[in-house]
């Protein structure tokens, strides 16, 4: 036991004395995560909107049918349309207080209806690159949809448009009822196609976690274990790539000279690296909680479950390390496991945001696992036996590594 | 005490170490000597239980050091020929390391610590990182290690090597110093001065094998009160065999086309005659070496090849 305290203290000594690398493992991830954070809105907030400007100079029913589309409760959620005057929307556009300024020209409704050239003018902010592009993709699809009710309606519009240029304000009974009828016609056609549509769209949504007030939280929080499980991945590599280093400096060989045996000095670096493993991930887990809202009651538990994957992936890696012809070799070989596990295990994207087949492998990695069972925990949605169960199958798998380690480790030394 | 019975370590078809046997006193140095691949360090590897060895048998204090490897190695300190240090710790952060894989603990093992890097004049520094000592003192304390728990046994695998002639006069001095103490030292070197001045008794190794043990006058006795003359240039071997059998006292070591490796007493009065003798033969001498006896000139006679060679 002594044996046992003094490697893993030697080890844990040694990190001290290398403040950079701690400071690496734990920036490198937290930085990533951040950024990834950001880019998919934050924690929560009020939603990013296209907040779009009308100049409605046609002032036509089919232009307040183009305004009212686009100021309609299913879009309210990512636009927010107000009608001004040309002269005000530049000017507001100018002064960055909109993403874009839409211009609907006199004499647009007719044109629409006799299916005429006419232009729709969008002014965007240059300093905004994404909700103007939004705008854009929703006045295209605007224009597709005109194209293709002429393609159905054709005949029945031009009749309308003929109409209105004739100057009658109000059409015959009949002539109405003809129209709607037609209408009526055209639409029963396509019933087939549209009610329901032959596009089925299935919308997956990340798990949401609950926060410690109770209600859901973002997408945001699906990053966490994914952020975490980075820092011990990289925490490990760097930890068990080590053994390189006191190799070149013959003080592996000399340990093996000493009444030290194989299994102090395995077991040693792998405590060291726990309690390693123990601190970056809980203050990773700190701030992202504590960011998140999630209860820090959950905390200990997060912790211990990270150190211990930690302590199996860094056993992992280690045997890696072992079975390499050289420190750049090992190095090689452990970069070439630790980058695909952390784009498959949900470090880079979570799971939830995978292809569903790409979601399936990565859960079965190593990384992959401990982070789902780290997602549970963080919801408070993990059982006792499901934590009994997770804690048991990390000792299984630490137990087969370590007797692999132990037994390649005495080679290793000695050539 | 050391025993070494037959050992022997191969590498697939390559013999490191060819069956030698030895046996190291306490309180006395055994010197192996020989040159680079002659197998020290592979025996040596074999001692300390860094190597199984293929055959045979190491016994340090009466414990196998492959059936009973962790008491053998519990009296057993190891320096070894690289340096073995964590170059990012300090002195004393490597001294407790070491000491602690001996068992040593507490106060018994700060007084040591103490103890030590005072007698290896490392005291003044001994909280600085190990990465800004000069080689020296990396030398010295990469022994200091070695010591910390005072073993019975101290293997030295050419602690001096690449060190200025200052910190080779300390290194040797701390190594007497062990064996005062009464330690058994093992010691392999290709310093011959050294060999000369610090071992008891001594064993000449070479391609595995050990080709002549004894203490220093035993050697020197086998060397015989012979000098070495080493003729380079063209020769026929057979005419000069019988040339030089004419002369009295004179031993044919060797005898190739290119050189004659002769063994005589008194060379230095006698080489006007050799040369005549070679001149008449119609041989041509380029350069001569005249060597006296000593532990070069035995292994010169027993491998035909210099110690550093």
């Amino acid at each position: 036991m002594n044996r046992l305290v003094l490697v893993a203290r030697q080890n844990l000594l040694r990190c001290l004395k290398d403040p950079a690398a701690l400071i690496l493992w734990l920036f490198i991830p937290l930085l990533i995560g951040t950024l990834l954070v950001l880019a998919m809105g934050g924690r929560g907030g009020p939603k990013p909107r296209v907040h779009l400007l009308i100049a409605d100079e046609d002032d036509s029913f089919g232009s307040r049918l183009v305004t009212g589309a686009l100021t309609s409760d299913r879009t309210a959620d990512f636009v927010q349309a107000e009608k001004v005057d040309r002269g005000t929307g530049r000017q507001r556009l100018e002064k960055g207080d909109a993403s874009a300024l839409l211009v609907i020209p006199k004499g647009f409704a007719q044109a629409v209806l006799r299916e005429e050239p006419t232009r729709l003018l969008l002014l965007t902010n240059p300093a905004q690159r994404i909700l103007p592009g939004i705008a854009e993709e929703m006045l295209r699809l605007l224009s597709e949809a005109v194209f293709y009710a002429h393609r159905l309606l054709g005949p029945e519009l031009h009749q309308i448009a003929q109409a209105a240029t004739a100057g009658k304000s109000v059409m015959p009974d009949a002539e109405i009822s003809r129209l709607s009828v037609s209408v009526n016609d055209a639409i029963r056609g396509l019933r087939s196609y549209l009610f329901p549509p032959v596009i089925k769209l299935e919308s997956v949504e990340p798990p949401q976690l609950a926060s410690s007030a109770g209600g859901a939280v973002s997408f945001a929080i699906s990053f966490l274990p994914g952020i975490v499980l980075m820092a011990l991945l990289f925490a490990a590599q760097g930890l068990s790539n080590d053994i390189w280093r006191e190799r070149e400096t013959g003080v592996l060989r000399r340990m093996v000279t000493t009444p030290l045996d194989l299994t102090s000095i395995v077991v040693g670096k792998v405590l060291s690296a726990t309690a390693v493993l123990a601190a970056t991930s809980g203050v990773i887990l700190a701030v992202g909680m504590a960011y998140l809202e999630i209860s820090l009651a959950r905390w200990p538990l997060a912790v211990a479950w990270s150190a211990g994957s930690g302590a199996v992936l860094t056993l992992l890696l280690l045997v890696i390390q072992l079975h390499a012809s050289s420190h750049r070799a090992a190095s090689f070989l452990t970069f070439s496991v630790l980058f695909p596990l952390l784009m498959l295990g949900g470090s880079m994207f979570p799971l939830a945001a995978m292809p569903r087949w790409m979601a399936a492998v990565g859960a079965c990695t190593p990384n992959g696992w401990a982070a789902s069972r780290l997602n549970d925990i963080l919801a408070g949605q993990a059982t006792g036996s499901a934590v009994a169960t997770g804690f048991l199958s990390i000792l299984v798998a630490g137990a087969l590594l370590f007797f692999w380690s132990r037994g390649r480790l005495a080679s290793f030394a000695r050539r | 005490m050391i025993e070494v019975t037959g050992l022997q370590k191969r590498y697939g078809e390559l013999v490191a170490v060819d069956g030698i046997s030895f046996r190291a006193e306490p309180g006395q140095i055994f010197g192996l000597l020989g040159p680079n691949g002659a197998g020290k360090t592979t025996t040596i590897g074999c001692i300390s239980g860094l190597l199984e060895p293929t055959g045979g048998h190491v016994r340090l204090l009466g414990h196998d050091v492959v059936t009973a490897g962790r008491t053998a190695r519990q009296q057993l300190g190891v320096v070894p020929q690289e340096l073995a240090l964590y170059e990012d710790l300090s002195a004393t952060e490597n001294l407790l390391f070491w000491g602690g894989t001996y068992g040593l603990r507490g106060a018994t093992l700060k007084a040591r610590i103490r103890e030590v890097l005072t007698t290896i004049g490392l005291l003044d520094r001994a909280h600085e990182p190990v990465k800004r000592f000069s080689g020296g003192m990396k030398r010295r304390l990469n022994l200091g290690c070695g010591i910390v728990h005072q073993p019975k046994v101290l293997l030295l695998d050419e602690p001096t090597a690449g060190v200025d002639p200052q910190s080779r006069m300390r290194l040797l001095d701390l190594v007497r110093d062990e064996v005062a103490r009464g330690a058994c030292v093992l010691y392999t070197t290709h310093y011959l001065e050294e060999a000369e001045s610090l071992c008891h008794r001594l064993a000449i190794m070479d391609h595995g094998k050990i080709i002549a043990a004894g203490t220093l006058p035993e050697l020197r006795a086998m060397a015989g009160e012979s000098d070495l003359l080493v003729l380079r240039g063209r020769f026929e071997p057979d005419q000069a065999r019988v040339a030089f059998g004419a002369l009295a006292g004179v031993e044919v070591v060797e005898a190739t086309t290119e050189a004659l490796r002769l063994a005589l007493p008194d060379a230095s009065h006698k080489l006007a005659a050799i040369f005549a003798s070679l001149a008449a033969g119609g041989a041509e001498i380029r350069e001569t070496t005249l060597t006296q006896p000593s532990l070069e000139t035995l292994f010169i006679k027993l491998t035909g090849r210099k110690l550093r060679e």
